[in-house]
């Protein structure tokens, strides 16, 4: 899974209904939304916490993302900034433990959440071991490693230098390796 | 963008380990439900605006209302007519409204 850089016309269109979202339109923002929650929702997932706080941490990134559209420049992908978007209200959420406030309960109750009592030890190990490493470090991982983000998108994303991005998601793979045991493939 | 980075650690791939936490790439009832967040959200910011712009009228009104009494007095059978159409124009406004029109 590498980097697909969006087509000419992908990225018109996605121009066109950020555009409109921004002028307050509730349809184009739910074409964002569904276009995006994928991304959004598997990085969330991976920066840890059980699936409902992942998909209520993706709710309220795409909620807050919506009512700062201005503040998208364009310069980083939209996937790449609602990713920043997740990842601020991941750390804000680590410091003021405010998470599930404003939860959507009618959604949260009509889902199946019962996914990882059934997991697999590998999975189980995995998992262990991305919480075990840095939240930055984790963060990289999940864009670089798990997801099929680049380096430099990546490092618009988390708003982190280029190097800083790589190294850590060098040192972030030769933790998971020592955590999990055996050899880099 | 083209920096790839090989997924494989300890003989595991996390690529595949972490297939497993994508969710659908179609789930209509998550976008209902950030939808249905922010309209909340978006309903108690729009209330809060109105209640302060109510509050600060009517503490203006209060403060000159002795001074505008005796002028608006003869027009005060006028209010019956307006009071409607003000309602009528804001219910046409909040239908066609982006932000806040059915989607």
């Amino acid at each position: 899974m590498r980097p697909s850089p969006e087509g000419g016309c992908a990225n018109c269109v996605e121009q066109a209904l950020v555009a409109s979202a921004r002028a307050g339109s509730t349809a184009a923002f739910s074409a964002l939304v569904q276009r995006h929650q994928q991304a959004v929702r598997a990085f969330a997932r991976r920066l840890g916490g059980d699936l409902v706080e992942a998909d209520d941490l993706a709710q309220e990134a795409f909620v807050t993302a919506w009512s700062h559209l201005n503040r998208f420049d364009g310069r980083a992908s939209f996937r790449a900034w609602l990713c920043g978007v997740v990842y601020r209200k991941a750390l804000t959420a680590r410091r003021g433990a405010i998470r599930g406030m404003g939860r959507d309960g009618a959604y949260a109750g009509s889902r199946d959440w019962g996914v990882r009592a059934t997991e697999p030890a590998a999975k189980t190990a995995l998992r262990r071991a991305m919480s075990a490493l840095p939240v930055d470090q984790r963060a990289a991982v999940a864009l670089c490693l798990a997801g099929d983000f680049s380096h430099a998108e990546a490092a618009d994303a988390l708003n982190l230098p280029l190097g800083t991005v790589k190294s850590h998601v060098n040192r972030g793979r030769a933790k998971l390796l020592e955590l999990m045991g055996g050899a880099d493939v | 963008m083209s920096e790839s980075e090989p997924s494989g650690v300890g003989g595991l791939d996390l690529a595949v380990l972490f297939a497993e936490d994508i969710p659908p790439a179609h789930d209509t009832e998550f976008v209902a439900a950030v939808v249905r967040r922010a309209g909340r959200q978006r309903l108690a910011f729009e209330l809060m605006w109105s209640g302060l712009v109510a509050a600060l009228s009517a503490l203006v009104l209060w403060s000159i209302g002795p001074v505008l009494g005796p002028v608006i007095k003869p027009f005060a059978g006028l209010a019956a007519v307006f009071a409607p159409i003000g309602l009528l124009v804001a219910a046409v406004l909040f239908m066609v409204h982006p932000r806040t029109a059915p989607i």
